[in-house]
């Protein structure tokens, strides 16, 4: 498994996770989904950030996430609004900065990466522009060519759908399942748009009130690719 | 002397009341107990982990640390009319800073010029201030900490080279305090412990000033 969480149970802000138990193995698109305030954003937390603020285990690798955290973190990307860079400066700026602490991180991929999230390209757009003229769009864009440039092997995407035109969607999630077919990988997706967890994602966890209702292969779709 | 370990000293074939070689009693249980063929006592193979794991993670931080120093160096050349003003800034009240710290404390001192000992403690607070600033704050994007936080390095490590760089300052400033304390002792003709002891408690209180800016969280 590449991710695997065990009895993992916390409290956030007038909510619980209750007893959170699902593995998965690479290659596969992971698909959340629940309501506002169901514990989604909080899931990707806990593996994102380095404190402990969980009971039970969270194991990315087959090594504990919590004891490894900084060396495990270079194989993982967190994609969401929140996620802060040096927005007074351009995408190759924040690169250039960021790069070193990433061992793995490799200049020819991200170029590619930002050519095929259509930030070379777009129109008056490039990498030299700082970041904070991006759009929300082309912000998250920018931060999946980064996490593509470290060689990532899980991505954490928290509802980033939202708010994206149709056409750069269905382009988006075909970016997501070149990223599968070619690296070994694992997408862990929050949602709310119920089209794209029937659609597009492998497997799909459903919480309710800090539980996991339900989660397992997805019946319809299964991920339709190409 | 317990009863197993009478036992021990006979098989090590000790006489009574002889003081035992540990690493021969350990050396005859090793082969008496099969702990040599079974690959040894788990305590001592957990001591070889522990002692590796160690090394590994003294490595990483290490080389974790080289990679802040250049995160830095680039940072400070992202920006450079900002680092010039806060260098210029820092120059200017070290300088400040260094020249009161001539009014000397003590016998020697000036009842009238009491107030340069806060003006040289607020210069050189100041020019603490603005050497440290490049390294913890961004203008416009707060903290840096708070967006390295994202990344895979380790918050205690960012200060533990912020505090390097604070140290390697006060260092440099303080051997000038110091000097321009003593030189304003003797020229005043009446030098005491106090022109020792006022330079270094400025120089640490600069140190936790800095420690401040830099954050211990």
């Amino acid at each position: 498994m590449l991710l695997e969480f065990q009895n993992v149970s916390g409290t956030g802000r007038g909510f619980c996770l209750k007893d959170i138990s699902f593995g998965v193995e690479a290659g596969y698109l992971l698909g959340i989904a629940g309501e506002n305030g169901a514990g989604k954003t909080t899931l990707l937390h806990y593996i994102a950030d380095g404190k402990k603020h969980y009971t039970g285990s969270i194991r990315f690798q087959g090594q504990e996430l919590h004891t490894s955290h900084t060396k495990l973190l270079s194989r993982i990307a967190f994609v969401a609004d929140e996620v802060p860079f040096f927005k007074k400066y351009s995408g190759r700026q924040n690169a250039k900065l960021l790069a070193p602490f990433y061992a793995e991180w490799d200049w020819e991929l991200f170029e590619q990466a930002a050519g095929e999230v259509s930030l070379s390209t777009g129109a008056g757009l490039t990498l030299d522009t700082p970041l904070k003229n991006l759009s929300r769009g082309e912000y998250l864009r920018f931060q999946m060519a980064f996490a593509m440039a470290h060689h990532t092997k899980l991505y954490l995407l928290d509802e980033v759908t939202g708010g994206m035109d149709p056409v750069f969607r269905k382009e988006f999630f075909r970016l997501l399942h070149r990223i599968l077919q070619q690296e070994d990988t694992l997408i862990l997706m929050t949602t709310h748009i119920e089209e794209e967890i029937r659609e597009k994602m492998d497997y799909v966890g459903i919480l309710t009130d800090g539980r996991m209702e339900s989660f397992g292969e997805n019946g319809e779709g299964a991920g339709s690719r190409g | 002397m317990s009863r197993m370990r009478r036992e021990e000293e006979k098989r090590a074939g000790f006489c009574a009341g002889k003081k035992p070689d540990p690493e021969d009693i350990k050396r005859n249980l090793w082969e008496e107990t099969g702990f040599k063929e079974k690959g040894g006592c788990g305590m001592e193979k957990g001591l070889k982990e522990t002692r590796e794991r160690e090394a590994r993670d003294k490595e990483f931080a290490r080389v974790s640390k080289e990679r802040i120093r250049v995160f830095d160096k680039n940072l400070v050349s992202m920006d450079r009319e900002m680092m010039f003003v806060y260098k210029f800034l820092n120059i200017i009240m070290s300088i400040f800073g260094c020249f009161m710290m001539i009014f000397p404390v003590g016998p020697a001192a000036d009842p009238d010029l009491r107030v340069l000992y806060v003006l040289a403690w607020m210069f050189l607070g100041m020019a603490v201030w603005e050497r440290m600033q490049p390294y913890v704050n961004v203008v416009g994007e707060g903290r840096v900490s708070k967006i390295l936080a994202c990344h895979p390095v380790e918050k205690r490590l960012v200060r533990q080279v912020r505090r390097e760089y604070l140290r390697r300052y006060l260092f440099q400033i303080g051997a000038v305090c110091l000097a321009a304390q003593q030189l304003g002792a003797l020229l005043n003709g009446a030098w005491s412990p106090w022109n020792l002891i006022y330079p270094a408690t400025v120089i640490l209180s600069l140190y936790l000033v800095g420690i401040l800016q830099i954050g211990w969280k």
